[in-house]
């Protein structure tokens, strides 16, 4: 489409890992990636498909032993093999750009960010304090919408909130202005809203700058938002290439199809899928086509023959049955979703399983430098009502004591002021008195930290069975068993006498959710359950949680970040922030039509998976982060953000308005 | 408690000859060990905080005096083991940690295992058997040729010279213990995220290694270091024994051997305050160097 | 990944060398007295060379060294297996308390360890050897005493760390008691390090009471390697074979125990284990 070359073309790329004990494994085969000058292109796939190894190792960063063995990279008209290292580094910087995941591992915790940034202006070390230099990067940190770049530059970056580092990071890739910006899933480890931010910023630095970017990701709702042409890869190979609107509109691929099948929208009546399976392990890779596994299109030519990358009339594509409108890998794993269900199941009118009423929770704040006086606030002065068999959502930003409060109702920790009672009982209380059942379980986010390691599944689930007499002790291991079973970890027996080591992060999840329900809890707390799973298995996890409410009638407080999870599971929803509830309502309603300020730039962070919409709403951006939960803001505490704070925000705490039925916002400028 | 042990000082003071009961009183007497124990004790703190560690049983002389003679040649021992020595050995941990699992790496670590496994005094023992007495080249004992007494240069040469093995026995764990902390150390970091970064600026390898990996990775050998004060002083103690070595560890062997309790607690008082000292400005220099640890 | 593997391939071979050494040395100190006879029976000639009949000479009381060094595997060892043994249990029980209990608990036990820590434990190990007498119980009593700190601070890391864990909670949710928890939930994933850690304190063990046996602070009724060593230092110049051979024991002994912690460190390390694979 264009004539002038591209700025980057990559040929038939090959990556090898050597493995002294078992021969080496190909993490990467014949990838072809094409960068235009000032395009952006998204590399996107689940984790282990190769996408952060194909990038880094495009100009020499791959770590070792990984080594590029075979492939062409030819930038801005150079061969870089006939580069030798020195020279090949040196464009690092001056002509290519990098910004990687987690911003506070890969800064020098020696030294301070402007110290760093300095470093990337110059291309080598800066020891002394020059004065020059120091200017360039507070303008450099200005250019990046921070306020105070002189603060930031002083700082090192411990100090530093998440978002901050993420900027000083770009602000190093950028500092040259290279030509081509590679960004390596630079907002995962971020919240939503920072993520917005920072998306954001990256549009309008290549807007300004002009640069090529590439921009690798798990998540296709971002695609949506950046891309201008899509690379999908699987197990190390591209399946898939073309322009984000043909690729959302038509992709080709069963892999590119399932992966758009399982974003989770924000609203709509879709259920949610799940490609089943998982991406297979590159030391033994399947004969014939590596998605064959997972491929409801499978035929017996998919799995004995390897399809090539090919060009035709519908894009480039390698399957041998491509083509839009084919079956989809994404499948419906959770029957009619509860919105249509409805949460009535056996509940009484006006019964209540959790009534909250006035909580605070406050804990002395850890490495606290004056004797640990400084308290941290975690919740403060928060009421709310569960009823029966309710699923309420409690979402907010990371730091807005939504896991304190979730910890609290299972009675982990007592409460500093104010009431739990679950069925009327304090939680807490009960968990102190031996033999006593727990009135409430809980699922924790890491399904890694919640099995201890060195104990059998068996263990795990006689655990809660034995100590609460569930059951006699004889018919410990049929119940567990049948637990195993009722969450799909089928036969139940095939995982008792395994360690969690040797599950998957989904399997494990299911085994949390088996010995939560092991104690016959009334409320099911559950922390962020799907956040750390792979995008496919998300959707067969909250499918769980949905069909315990369901069939048992549980009440169930789902704590998350991801709206879209919300409008898909819960009946009601809670928006909080440092401690304080802002907005209380109907799950729908509120996603719908966000009242409270805060929870309008919640819902307008969420990505949207239609690249044509993605680029024409209006945002609603607001800036800064969350200040520090140990110096609240006075009156409402989202006065130093919000933009349409007068006076009487910073003076007086707002009362609840009701503005639908049962949806209630606390606000004194509500619309 | 001093005095619980078996054997009475002035046993050793009057030695082996007959001596009457009077001369025992007035002895006893002079050096207060009549008066009742908790007052001897309290006298004796008292003093130690005035600066006066007491008489040595054997010497005769001011504990003080008697460490403060012995210092310079313990400290010259010290030395090369703590600069020479350890540099060396950050050096090879360096080295190995850069080509880590390769033939070199693991030659280099094994010999550095080996390096802190071997007891202190048993390499003075071979390094004597092998170096000077089979072949010669350096004398057995001493700090200097009391024979052929030198002057100037020639005797600076000539201490050299008998400080070559003993120093090379004590310095020989601090280069093992440097090696091996410097290579674990510095394979850690060169692992970290943060390495990339700085190559994705552009940096030279060398820039990347000297500015971003060794100083992060030198943070712990630091402490580690600070930390086997009281190794190095063991140590020194040792050789001093096996090369007859003017310093503060012969001079604290002889007080054990001659039960001369004011010595051996002063100098053990002596050693106690250095090692805390060290340790003291290990964490201070430890603080400076790292930004995430702030003293209040 | 396969840096990893690598690692942990190599790492097996110091674990297993290692382990050699060591039951080398067991079985040496286990067996070799029973065939080489008593260590005190003077029936040879002094100061003989090693060669046929007396494989690693004699000393100048005309005692078989090889006897001689076999008896001290067994008390050498026993002293760095008895020092370490103690010094674990001692560590593990200061070092749960404070790091489960935590809050003021936790800053008494840590400020007492770091007492023990910062103070000479050699130059203390003289000092009360020279008053209290030597003998092989003080000495292993004393070694113990002067280096549980390190097994301590060790295992309260490891409980604060393990303390927080999702699956403590969610077995305190399963309705385990507090000594369920510490037993059961932590204290195992907390071992590793400390089984490490005994290993490396073995060999410090042995060195330390070949140290103190050099100075002449070892238990007279006992042979050990440090005492073969401390007799050979007047006859250097006579008798090489005196003080070589005891020497290559403590140094095997050692680098055997060093070795295999190492290696079990390299194992055990959790930075070196892959989560899923």
């Amino acid at each position: 489409m264009n004539a002038a070359p591209p700025l980057l073309s990559v040929r038939d790329l090959s990556i090898e890992f050597p493995r002294p004990e078992d021969g080496t494994t190909r993490a990467v085969e014949g990838v072809d990636i094409e960068v235009d000058a000032g395009e952006i292109v998204c590399l996107v796939g689940e984790s282990g498909c190769g996408k952060s190894v194909t990038v880094r190792s495009l100009f020499g960063l791959l770590p070792p032993p990984g080594r590029m063995v075979g492939g062409r990279v030819i930038f801005d008209g150079t061969d870089l093999a006939t580069l030798d290292p020195a020279r090949l580094r040196a464009l690092c910087g001056a002509s290519v750009g990098y910004v990687f995941q987690d911003p506070m591992t890969h800064l020098n915790p020696l030294l301070t960010a402007g110290a760093q940034i300095a470093e990337a202006i110059a291309g080598r070390p800066r020891w002394g304090r020059d004065p020059e230099v120091a200017r360039r990067v507070e303008v450099l940190l200005q250019e990046l919408g921070i306020g105070d770049p002189a603060r930031v530059a002083q700082s090192y970056p411990h100090q530093l909130s998440g978002g901050m580092r993420q900027r000083v990071m770009i602000a190093m890739a950028i500092a040259r202005r290279p030509r081509l910006l590679i960004l390596d899933e630079p907002t995962t480890a971020l919240d939503v809203t920072i993520q917005a931010q920072i998306i954001d910023l990256i549009r309008t630095i290549q807007r300004q700058t002009g640069c090529g970017l590439i921009f690798v990701t798990h998540d296709f709702g971002l695609v949506a938002e950046l891309a201008d042409r899509v690379y999908v890869m699987y197990a190390g190979q591209m399946v898939e290439q073309g322009r984000v609107e043909k690729i959302f509109a038509r992709p080709q691929h069963p892999y590119t199809q399932g992966l758009i099948d399982c974003i989770i929208p924000l609203g709509g009546e879709r259920p949610l899928l799940t490609i089943g399976g998982e991406v297979p392990d590159l030391r033994h890779l399947p004969a014939g086509c590596r998605f064959h596994p997972r491929c409801p299109r499978a035929s017996a030519r998919c799995r004995t023959e390897l399809p090539e990358i090919a060009c035709g009339a519908e894009g480039v594509v390698r399957c041998w049955h491509a083509g839009h409108g084919g079956l989809s890998p994404a499948v419906d794993v959770v029957g009619p979703t509860l919105a249509q269900t409805g949460p009535s199941h056996g509940r009484a009118a006006g019964s209540v399983a959790v009534q909250i009423a006035a909580v605070q929770k406050s804990f002395p704040a850890r490495g606290g430098a004056f004797g640990g006086r400084a308290m941290v606030h975690a919740v403060n002065d928060v009421s709310l009502d569960l009823a029966p068999g309710e699923i309420f959502a409690l979402v907010g930003e990371s730091g807005s004591g939504k896991s304190s409060l979730g910890r609290l109702v299972v009675g982990l920790e007592p409460t500093t002021s104010g009431q739990i009672a679950i069925a009327g009982e304090d939680p807490a209380r009960r968990l102190r008195t031996p033999g006593a059942r727990p009135l409430a379980q809980m699922v924790f986010q890491d399904p890694y930290s919640s099995l201890n390691p060195r104990k059998l599944i068996r263990h795990a689930l006689a655990q809660p069975l034995i100590n609460h007499r569930i059951c006699r002790p004889a018919e410990t291991e049929a119940r567990s068993i049948h637990l195993l079973d009722l969450m799909g970890l089928t036969p139940g027996a095939d995982f008792l006498d395994r360690y969690p080591h040797e599950l998957s992060g989904g399997q494990r999840q299911r085994v949390v959710l088996a010995r939560a329900l092991a104690a016959e809890p009334l409320v099911l707390v559950a922390d962020e359950p799907v956040s750390s799973l792979d995008m496919s298995t998300r959707a067969q996890i909250l499918g769980l949680l949905q069909r315990l409410r369901r069939d048992m009638g549980l009440a169930i407080l789902l704590i998350t970040h991801d709206l879209a999870v919300v409008g898909k599971m819960a009946d009601r929803i809670g928006v909080m922030y440092l401690g304080r509830l802002f907005e209380v309502g109907p799950a729908r309603a509120v996603i719908a039509r966000p009242t409270h300020p805060y929870t309008r730039m919640l819902v307008s962070a969420v990505p949207v998976p239609d690249p044509a919409l993605a680029r024409t709403r209006t945002r609603v951006v607001m800036g800064g982060e969350p200040p520090s939960p140990v110096h609240l803001p006075t009156g409402c505490h989202l006065h130093p953000r919000c933009g349409n704070a007068t006076a009487i925000c910073a003076q007086v705490v707002p009362d609840w308005r009701e503005v639908g039925p049962g949806h209630h916002v606390a606000c004194h400028h509500h619309a | 408690m001093v005095h619980l042990a078996p054997g009475d000082p002035l046993n050793f003071i009057t030695g082996e000859g007959d001596i009457s009961n009077e001369q025992l009183a007035r002895l006893r007497q002079e050096y207060g060990l009549d008066r009742p124990l908790s007052t001897q004790y309290i006298l004796y703190m008292a003093k130690i905080f005035q600066g006066d560690l007491g008489y040595s049983y054997r010497y005769r002389e001011p504990v003080l005096d008697l460490i403060q003679d012995r210092v310079p040649a313990t400290f010259l021992l010290m030395m090369p083991a703590l600069v020479l020595f350890v540099g060396l050995g950050i050096l090879l941990g360096i080295v190995a940690a850069r080509r880590q699992n390769s033939g070199g790496d693991l030659f280099l670590s094994g010999l550095a295992l080996l390096g802190w496994s071997v007891p202190v005094f048993w390499l003075g023992q071979l390094l004597i058997i092998a170096c000077a007495l089979k072949l010669g080249w350096f004398p057995t004992q001493g700090m200097l040729n009391l024979r052929a007494p030198t002057q100037g240069m020639a005797r600076v040469l000539d201490v050299l010279w008998h400080l070559a093995l003993p120093a090379t026995a004590l310095g020989m764990r601090f280069l093992a213990l440097s090696t091996r902390m410097t290579r674990s150390s510095m394979v850690q970091v060169l692992r970290l995220d943060y390495m990339t970064t700085a190559r994705a600026k552009g940096l030279p390898e060398r820039v990347v290694l000297s500015r971003h990996a060794l100083p992060n990775a030198l943070l712990p050998v630091i402490t580690i270091i600070g930390m086997n004060m009281g190794t190095m002083l063991t140590g020194s103690v040792l050789v001093e024994v096996v090369f007859a070595w003017p310093g503060m560890g012969r001079l604290l062997y002889d007080g054990v051997l001659a039960r001369d309790y004011p010595l051996i607690i002063g100098i053990i008082l002596i050693v106690s305050i250095v090692v805390v000292a060290v340790n003291l400005i290990t964490d201070i220099v430890y603080a400076i160097v790292d930004p995430r640890i702030r003293y209040t | 990944m396969s840096a990893k593997s690598w690692l942990r391939l190599s790492s097996s071979h110091a674990a297993a060398i290692g382990l050699t050494i060591v039951l080398l040395v067991v079985i040496g100190g286990g067996v070799g007295p029973w065939l080489t006879g008593s260590p005190s029976a003077m029936d040879g000639r002094a100061f003989c060379p090693p060669g046929p009949g007396c494989l690693l000479g004699s000393d100048d009381l005309g005692r078989d060294m090889l006897a001689r060094v076999a008896n001290g595997a067994r008390v050498s060892l026993l002293v760095g297996v008895a020092a370490a043994a103690v010094s674990a249990i001692l560590g593990v029980v200061v070092g749960a308390l404070a790091g489960f209990a935590g809050g003021r608990v936790d800053e008494f036990f840590m400020r007492v360890a770091e007492a023990f820590q910062i103070v000479p434990q050699f130059f203390l190990a003289i000092l009360v050897v020279a008053l209290f007498g030597p003998s092989l119980t003080k000495i292993v009593l004393v070694i113990a005493i002067l280096s549980w700190p390190s097994t301590a601070r060790i295992i309260r890391a490891e409980f604060l760390k393990l303390r927080d864990q999702d699956f403590v909670a969610a077995a305190r949710l399963a309705g385990a008691s507090r000594g369920a928890l510490i037993f059961g939930e932590i204290l195992p994933n907390a071992l590793p390090p400390v089984i490490v850690n005994a290993s490396l304190q073995i060999a410090s063990a042995i060195l330390t009471e070949a140290n103190l046996s050099f100075l002449g602070l070892g238990d007279p009724d006992q042979v050990s390697w440090g005492q073969l060593l401390f007799g050979a230092q007047p006859f250097l110049n006579q008798a090489w074979w005196m003080a070589v051979f005891p020497g290559v024991a403590i140094l095997l002994a050692t680098l055997g125990f060093n070795l295999l912690g190492d290696g079990l460190n390299d194992i055990l390390d959790p930075r070196q284990r892959g989560r899923s694979d």
